[in-house]
C-alpha cells in the first residue's frame, strides 16, 4: 500500500474513532523525522471540548491505542499524538498551514 | 547521603507549576508548556530507571544506586518500549527474532503483561513529545494535549513505581541489560 493510502486511511480511521468520553472531530496525519532520524506518524486531533482541565487518561490511552494498532497494520511509522481541544483550535491551524 | 536526588513525583508537581489545570484568560505560555512537557517526560524516565537499577542492584545501598542510574540512556528505555510495543501490535518498528522468542515464547506464557504494555506505549509517546519540546520549533503544545501529557507521565509513574509482578521484573531488567557500564 501506498503510504498515501495509509495515511488516508488513518485519517479515514480516526475521524470514525468513537468513544463515550472523546470525539475526534478531525484528525490530521503527516509523515516525518523525529529528533533522532526515526521516521513518525504524526497525528493532530481536534477533539471535543473536556469537561475538565484535560481528558480522561485512560479515554486518551484507548485511543492512542487503537491510533498505534491501526498504523501499525496500515505499515506507518510509530504514531505520536498532538491533541487539541475545539476551544484551542486556532492550534491547529499552524499545523496545517 | 546528603544530596538532592530526583523524584520523579517531585518533577510531576514542577511539570503542574508550569501548566496548570485551573489558569485565568490570557496568551497560555507555550515555553511553560515545552517544559512541562520535558519535565513530565523526566519523571517517567527517572521512576523507570530506578525500577531498573533496583532488579539489577536489589541490594545496592542508595548511593550506588544513584549512581548506577546515570548508566541508563534514554534510548535504552526507549528500545526495550520498541519492543513491547511491536509484540503488542502498538508498534511498527521490527522485534528482533531472539526478543521475541524470549518475551513471547511458541509454547509458553507470555512475558509481556498489560501494564508493561501501558507503560511502553506510554514511554514511548513522552519520549518523542520530549524531542518535539526539547528541539522541534514548529512543535505546538496546546494546553489539553500538556495537560494530557502530565496525566500519562503520572500515569506511567504510578504504574512503573506499583508495578510487582513477574512480567514487570522482566521488563525492568531488560531494560538495566540494555544500559552500559560507564565512567560517569
Amino acid at each position: 500500500m501506498a503510504e498515501e493510502d495509509g495515511i488516508a486511511e488513518l485519517v479515514e480511521f480516526a475521524q470514525s474513532y468513537s468513544s463515550p468520553a472523546v470525539a475526534i472531530k478531525r484528525a490530521l496525519v503527516s509523515l516525518d523525522e523525529n529528533q533522532e532520524g526515526d521516521p513518525v506518524t504524526r497525528i493532530v486531533l481536534l477533539l471535543t471540548e473536556p469537561d475538565g482541565d484535560t481528558w480522561g487518561v485512560d479515554d486518551i490511552t484507548e485511543m492512542r491505542q487503537a491510533l498505534r494498532r491501526r498504523a501499525t497494520e496500515l505499515s506507518l511509522p510509530p504514531v505520536t499524538l498532538t491533541l487539541v481541544a475545539e476551544s484551542e483550535r486556532d492550534a491547529i491551524d499552524a499545523f496545517s498551514q | 547521603m546528603p544530596g538532592y536526588p530526583i523524584e520523579p513525583d517531585k518533577l510531576l508537581d514542577a511539570a503542574d507549576i508550569l501548566c496548570p489545570a485551573q489558569v485565568g484568560r490570557g496568551r497560555p505560555p507555550y515555553t511553560a508548556h515545552r517544559r512541562a512537557v520535558s519535565t513530565a517526560y523526566y519523571a517517567a524516565f527517572h521512576a523507570l530507571t530506578d525500577r531498573a537499577v533496583g532488579v539489577a542492584f536489589r541490594h545496592g545501598d542508595a548511593a550506588l544506586r544513584q549512581r548506577v542510574r546515570r548508566w541508563v540512556a534514554h534510548a535504552d528505555v526507549a528500545t526495550v518500549c520498541r519492543w513491547v510495543s511491536g509484540l503488542q501490535g502498538t508498534g511498527s518498528l521490527g522485534v528482533p527474532a531472539h526478543i521475541r522468542t524470549l518475551l513471547v515464547p511458541p509454547h509458553g506464557p507470555s512475558h509481556i503483561d498489560a501494564g508493561a504494555a501501558v507503560v511502553a506505549d506510554g514511554f514511548l509517546e513522552l519520549y518523542e513529545k520530549r524531542m518535539e519540546a526539547d528541539y522541534d520549533h514548529e512543535a505546538v503544545f496546546t494546553r489539553g494535549d500538556t495537560r494530557a501529557t502530565i496525566g500519562l507521565a503520572r500515569r506511567v509513574v504510578s504504574l512503573v513505581g506499583a508495578a510487582a509482578s513477574n512480567e514487570a521484573e522482566v521488563f525492568f531488567g531488560l531494560i538495566a541489560m540494555q544500559a552500559q557500564v560507564r565512567s560517569r
